[in-house]
């Protein structure tokens, strides 16, 4: 989904190249109270994991192919505006060191993947705060509180193994799918709005949609494999529900 | 940092840096890798009707050292070295994003 240079006209280009900025210095001002020095290893070992997935690409369908976005991934492990950081680390060095994107619509890609798929970390979220709080319902109806998805002390101090939690797999499908769509629904709508590109928005969303569907299936499930192998293996480090926020 | 914080991030790190090695061997190995059009250009030949749309950007970029993660200008290309192009790469990220967010941290005005 690396839109080149060439396809978008000057009012797009400055367009999302406004709105990128504007979320940089949102994501920058909320990072700076937040984001502690420890944090900062985690983030950019993360950083490399996404570019790492994003180098496999899987097959879909008519010689096509997909690959991983990975903000919701990151987003679900520590916060949206650290993972807006990444993303714009990982798009620039794509777009500077390997032409993948082009540098005049570097905007617009981190716009399209780092603050549109905040649509799909929110819905992430959602899934993953509404299954928790039905699991804690029916725990506590129960007479119970042996789960794997009541809090961090839970999960992190067992002993043995700790479930995958099952809402946090669930969330991350879903809201993989999500944030792939969405980035695809805008990027349609860019293409289609910019005179350099000779097709207009009836044609061009319709066709990014018809791919991406698709691929978001790809994104939702690497998105809740990796989700749960943290879960698994280092579940300190998966925020519990309580502590995610919706923008920070 | 507590020891324990240390040994948690210390763990962190090495579990993502095995899934990072994983995903980089995975590319090596896995005969699924696809080098297909993705998403966009597959949606722009569609929109074009079939036609090799290449658009003509107003200012070109021709300084990227590994274009489309290839060497040498994509001849004698082959599976390693794009390999090896996707390893220099993730510890590209690794670094710059450490260097961003230090710097990050570090330019906080502490209260």
């Amino acid at each position: 989904m690396h839109v080149p240079d060439g396809l978008l006209d000057l009012p797009v280009l400055a367009a999302t190249w406004a709105a990128t900025c504007g979320y940089a210095a949102f994501a920058i001002r909320k990072s700076r109270k937040s984001l502690t020095e420890e944090r900062v290893p985690v983030l950019g070992v993360l950083a490399a994991v996404v570019f790492a997935f994003q180098m496999l690409n899987f097959p879909i369908s008519a010689g096509t192919s997909g690959h991983l976005l990975g903000f919701v991934l990151v987003a679900a492990l520590t916060t949206p505006t650290a993972a807006f950081l990444v993303m714009f680390v990982i798009l620039a060095i794509q777009a500077l060191m390997f032409a993948d994107g082009g540098v005049l619509s570097l905007g617009a890609n981190v716009f399209n993947m780092g603050v549109v798929t905040l649509l799909g970390y929110w819905v992430f979220l959602a899934v993953r705060k509404r299954l928790n709080s039905a699991a804690s319902t029916e725990v506590l109806g129960a007479g119970s509180t042996d789960s794997g998805s009541l809090g961090p002390e839970k999960r992190g101090g067992a002993e043995t193994q700790p479930p995958v939690e099952r809402e946090l797999v669930v969330g991350g499908l879903v809201g993989g799918w999500v944030s792939v769509v969405a980035a695809s629904l805008v990027a349609g709508v860019e293409l289609g709005a910019s005179s350099a590109f000779p097709y207009g928005l009836v044609v061009t969303v319709p066709v990014m949609l018809g791919y991406h569907v698709v691929i978001g299936l790809g994104e939702g499930l690497i998105t809740a494999a990796t989700l749960a192998f943290f879960s698994r293996y280092a579940p300190e480090h998966v925020p519990a529900p309580n502590e995610q926020e919706w923008l920070n | 940092m507590s020891g324990s914080g240390e040994r948690k991030n210390a763990r962190f790190v090495l579990v993502a840096f095995g899934l990072a090695v994983g995903a980089l061997f995975a590319f090596l190995w896995v005969p699924l890798n696809f080098a297909g059009p993705d998403g966009l250009e597959s949606a722009i030949a569609d929109a074009s009707g079939g036609d090799q749309y290449e658009p003509e950007p107003p200012v070109e970029y021709r300084w990227a050292p590994f274009p489309d993660y290839s060497m040498g200008g994509g001849q004698g290309d082959s599976y390693v070295t794009s390999w090896l192009v996707g390893v220099v790469g993730a510890a590209v990220v690794l670094v710059a994003a450490l260097a961003a967010l230090k710097l990050l941290v570090k330019g906080r005005r502490d209260p």
